[in-house]
């Protein structure tokens, strides 16, 4: 099962993902869970310690016909995925919020970077386990979307907190051409404050023709564990948050059944 | 000419704050240009143009071309072309903006 979060920065991606590794390892799911953005901080919210690396560096390879991968995405994440507290297997592409931000720019000096984030991009959109989970965390914001690290299967789902800006971000990622058949595209209400809060992300989904799989509320204790350094897959189980992930799991299971019995329901 | 960049981590606020300052800016009278430089620009929202207007605003660098007669602009020129008016004293010049799949 593949799962990809999307949405504006800060909509709470990297917290939803790391809220759904939790609940699926505690379901005993082999899970991989990756971190798109080159700032990253999906790995702080699973436990790991901070580390800029490119994870992935060497995994792909130049010759005549340009960049490949070495090996299968399975081969790359065996190699290169670490274990994160609760047995979660995270890669993250590395972060590249320094003075050599523009790294693409310098690909001759930066060989192994330039190779771990085409390695990164290419496993990250294929990677897929079938008895187990892959959980991908975009970058906020339009641009990973629009040049596809989507991929071709699996779920996307579109966070979106209960603002206009989010709402609109959420109309330029749904409206952004013709989504790929295989994506079933969800939406998810986060930081949901009341009723009203609700009804605005579900009322905008519809709009926009996407089916709001789970509304996620604002919970104190996920600030709370993210100030105390607290990884979510020892959180509360039984916090509002969390439980309303379990919620979205079980739908996602239920959409892992085979594409027909689903596109039809 | 006083510059202020606005910068934080996604969701913090930067684009809250950016609109909120440049509206008491030039509401005390001052000529305020805000420039969204965010792949998502939601900056339009935060000036108060409203969701529609700010989802139709064209981005300047779209529309300059590499090689493209826009690559000699001025300045004044980019501004002149692609600033919209988002109040009294307030203009938004908009960079660019991802919102379709794109190859490669």
């Amino acid at each position: 099962m593949r799962v990809v979060l999307l949405g504006k920065g800060g909509s709470g991606k990297s917290t939803l993902a790391g809220l759904l590794c939790a609940e699926i390892r505690s379901r005993d799911g082999a899970v991989v869970a990756f971190d798109a953005d080159t700032v990253p901080g999906l790995g702080e919210v699973l436990g790991m310690p901070a580390t800029d690396d490119w994870m992935l560096a060497g995994s792909a390879v130049r010759d005549a016909g340009g960049w490949r991968l070495e090996g299968s995405a399975a081969d790359v994440v065996d190699r290169c995925a670490r274990e994160a507290p609760g047995g979660v297997r995270f890669v993250q592409v590395g972060n590249a919020d320094s003075a050599t931000k523009d790294f693409e720019l310098y690909r001759a000096r930066y060989p192994d970077r330039w190779s771990a984030a085409v390695a990164f991009n290419t496993v990250a959109r294929i990677y897929d386990e079938e008895d187990g989970w892959a959980v991908v965390d975009l970058q906020g914001g339009t641009l990973h979307v629009a040049s596809g690290m989507v991929g071709t299967d699996g779920v996307a789902l579109l966070v979106v907190e209960p603002f206009a800006k989010s709402v609109l971000t959420a109309r330029r990622m749904a409206g952004m051409g013709t989504w790929p058949p295989g994506v079933r595209l969800a939406g998810v209400a986060n930081k949901v404050d009341s009723a009203d809060d609700e009804a605005y992300v579900r009322d905008a989904l519809e709009d926009l023709g996407v089916p709001m799989w789970a509304s996620v509320p604002l919970d104190p204790a996920i600030k709370r564990a993210e100030r105390a350094g607290v990884p979510l897959v020892a959180g509360d189980p039984s916090s509002p948050a969390r439980r309303a992930v379990a919620r979205l799991v079980d739908q996602l299971e239920q959409a892992g059944a085979p594409a027909e019995a689903v596109r039809g329901a | 000419m006083t510059k202020i960049a606005v910068a934080g981590k996604g969701g913090s606020g930067k684009t809250t704050v950016a609109g909120v300052l440049a509206r008491l800016v030039a509401e005390e009278g001052r000529d305020v240009l805000t420039v969204d430089a965010d792949e998502n620009p939601n900056l339009g929202i935060s000036l108060g143009l409203g969701v529609e207007a700010t989802y139709g605003l064209i981005s300047a660098r779209e529309e300059m071309l590499p090689d493209g007669p826009a690559m000699a602009m001025s300045m004044e020129e980019v501004v002149e072309r692609f600033a919209t008016q988002a109040g009294e004293r307030l203009k938004v010049v908009q960079v660019r903006k991802f919102d379709h799949f794109r190859p490669g």
